[in-house]
């Protein structure tokens, strides 16, 4: 690989693609601090893949007309909101939830980024129905910037259909206001052979979020969450559900931190691996020093259906402050016989029964997502990923 | 429709000691059988047994229904056949609702006869209807949380849908209150008819008044020791199971 010619495309895209000076500026850095890293890992395959959307100017958002309007619900092309809001966008793309300094992959993705949607919640406004966001045609390396300002609530689905390919990234990062509340809730049932993804949340006071998360994807996948309770009393829940199969591997990090005091965070894991596949479940919660009376909890839990199947629950407490409260509870198990015996008395083949047993592992947490209609959809899709 | 068990040995895998030591056993089509026994005798050993439990490993002797090899069939399989299994203590089962799992108990039993959703949902009202359950004990998870009685009319409602042609009850009437027994009673009476077998475990005579049995044997160690009419329960709550034992020894 050329650096130079490299570092010349991504100029060359940002400008033909009329981003503010300010993002070339940043893309051209995270480019000269990622490029002696590429060997260390597996960034070489995905700067390979990436870099062809770069060259074909994959995403082109033509030049707009800017009618900057803030009080309604903005919904825009990732390279259309940069010209219209572009210092709302210096000031949150990537800086605060899902910041690009933080290790080598995100310097990259953004160096490399190409496409992505810009979704805006004006502060007060309470939307009624579930903000739908997916994008049929998502390039391999995507990024979802969300803002929901103070006080306002909205349910968000996030629906990932990312084609078969290799090496995709989609980075999603919500920014709560104060008082903010969201559910989102995200679907994952991506082909894309190696994946990764990433969400990350940063929290002002008083926020409630409440994620669900659900990896019905088919290939292999580094699912990364991250949360930050920041402001004072924000709260966070992320319920996961994870289904493996065959020989794919899931590799799931969820981290909560609590900065703010009397902070709440729950984390959720739920996998179900078959065949020879494997899920590793990594969860942490850290509470911060200065975060009095914060809270943090996770519960993870693995159901491996065969003798090939396995995997981990890795749950860890960091805790720099005495006046907290904080518990884990990790479990991998396989199908209860007892259960399985009930049914098989009944008539149900051994089959069909593992399915019933392995869908009411997984459809509790589902029973969960307070909006009516996703939560049924949610179901279909679990149904449809187990058969 | 005769179910008939000969010479039945079975021990627990795990440690390989035996629990059914010779049981014979023969249940006509269309009569119902009571067992009665002593705590920890094998009664809901030989029960599980019948129904392929696999904790149990059969060393010797056959069971046959209807003519067909029980022993060499799977545990779905034997429900196929018809065999059914009212457990002492049935399983949780959190995530499956209850009315699904009926649905799909349902059609796996009669694949060849798939039974519409309405029709079913009417089935399963008047069934709910007549064992006097809540109606939303249907939507709920499968015996989750379920109160004593709950689960057992729970088990009967499942009786009731499948229509199995024999029905090993085991210990249906225990925890049952006086209203909620004449009710499980109620429901198996209403299956009665010669297409119809029982074998209702039980550790009391009251089951046997509401649900008259034809036959009743009493089973101490492993073994039936002595079978008569409905009057030998009765007779049982006078002596109790003293004299069986000791019969026993010497025979
Ligand atoms: N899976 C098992 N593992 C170990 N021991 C077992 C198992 N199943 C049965 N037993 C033992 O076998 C014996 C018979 O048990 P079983 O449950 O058949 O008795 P029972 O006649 O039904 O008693 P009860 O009237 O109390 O229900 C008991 O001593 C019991 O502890
Ligand atoms: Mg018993």
């Amino acid at each position: 690989m050329d650096m130079e010619q490299i570092a010349k495309q991504i100029i060359t895209f940002s400008r033909d693609n009329n981003e503010p000076t300010w993002l070339t500026t940043k893309k051209s850095l995270a480019w000269s601090q990622v490029k002696n890293k590429l060997n260390e890992n597996e960034l070489t395959m995905l700067t390979k893949t990436w870099i062809e959307s770069v060259k074909l100017k994959a995403n082109v958002a033509k030049q707009v007309q800017p009618k900057f309007d803030l009080s309604k619900i903005v919904k825009l092309d990732l390279g259309v909101a940069l010209q219209i809001y572009p210092e709302l966008l210096q000031e949150n793309l990537m800086e605060k939830a899902l910041a690009w300094q933080a290790d080598s992959l995100s310097a990259l993705h953004l160096a490399l980024l190409t496409s992505g949607q810009f979704v805006y919640v004006p502060s007060g406004f309470r939307a009624v129905r579930p903000l739908m966001i997916n994008d049929k045609n998502a390039a391999n390396n995507y990024h979802i910037l969300i803002i929901v300002g103070a006080g306002a609530q909205v349910d968000l689905v996030e629906q990932i259909n990312v084609a078969a390919q290799t090496g995709a990234y989609l980075g999603t990062e919500i920014l709560l206001g104060s008082g903010a509340q969201v559910n989102y809730y995200q679907v994952d049932q991506s082909k894309s052979i190696q994946h990764y993804q990433a969400v990350h949340a940063y929290q002002a006071q008083n926020s409630n979020l409440k994620m669900y998360l659900t990896l019905f994807n088919r290939g292999n996948q580094n699912y990364d969450v991250n949360i930050d309770l920041d402001g004072d009393h924000s709260q966070a829940t992320v319920k996961m559900v994870a289904i493996a199969d065959q020989e794919q591997a899931q590799k799931v990090t969820t981290r909560i931190n609590n900065y703010g005091q009397k902070t709440n965070g729950v984390i959720e894991q739920n996998g179900v691996a078959k065949d020879k596949s494997k899920i590793d479940f990594h969860a942490v919660g850290k509470i911060f020093h200065g975060a009095h009376g914060a809270q943090s909890n996770q519960h993870s839990r693995l159901l491996t259906l065969s003798k090939q199947s396995h995997g981990q629950v890795d749950p860890v407490l960091l805790i720099e402050e005495n006046d907290v409260e904080a518990g884990h509870a990790a479990s991998i198990g396989k199908i209860d016989e007892d259960q399985l015996y009930y049914l098989q008395t009944r008539g149900i083949d051994r089959k069909q029964a593992y399915y019933l047993l392995t869908k009411g592992f997984l459809l509790p947490v589902l029973n969960e997502i307070p909006n009516e209609t996703l939560k049924n959809k949610a179901v279909a899709q679990l149904q449809q990923r187990l058969q | 429709m005769t179910l008939e068990i000969r010479n039945l040995h079975a021990v627990i895998k795990a440690t390989d000691q035996e629990i059914l030591s010779g049981i014979d056993l023969t249940i006509p089509n269309g009569e119902i059988h009571a067992i009665m026994g002593p705590n920890g005798t094998g009664k809901s050993t030989l029960a599980q047994t019948i129904m392929g439990y696999p904790a149990y490993q059969i060393t010797a002797g056959t069971i046959r229904f209807d003519g067909q090899d029980v022993l060499q069939r799977s545990v779905d399989q034997r429900a196929k056949l018809g065999l059914f299994l009212g457990m002492q203590y049935p399983a949780e089962i959190s995530g499956v609702n209850n009315a699904d799992f009926l649905r799909a108990a349902m059609h796996a039993t009669t694949p060849d006869n798939p039974i519409s959703v309405l029709e079913f949902m009417q089935q399963l009202e008047n069934n709910m209807n007549y064992l006097e359950m809540d109606d939303e004990i249907a939507e709920r998870y499968l015996n989750v949380g379920f109160s004593g009685g709950e689960k057992k009319r729970n088990e009967i409602l499942q009786m009731m849908m499948l229509q199995p042609k024999l029905a090993i009850l085991d210990e249906i009437d225990s925890g049952l209150d006086i209203d909620a027994l004449k009710v499980v009673a109620k429901g198996i009476n209403h299956l009665r008819s010669e297409k119809f077998s029982s074998l209702l475990i039980t550790h009391y005579e009251r089951l046997l008044e509401y649900v008259v049995p034809d036959v009743v044997h009493i089973m101490v160690a492993g073994k039936i020791v002595k079978s008569g009419g409905p009057q030998l329960a009765q007779q049982l709550e006078q002596t109790g199971y003293h004299k069986f034992e000791v019969t026993r020894e010497f025979s």
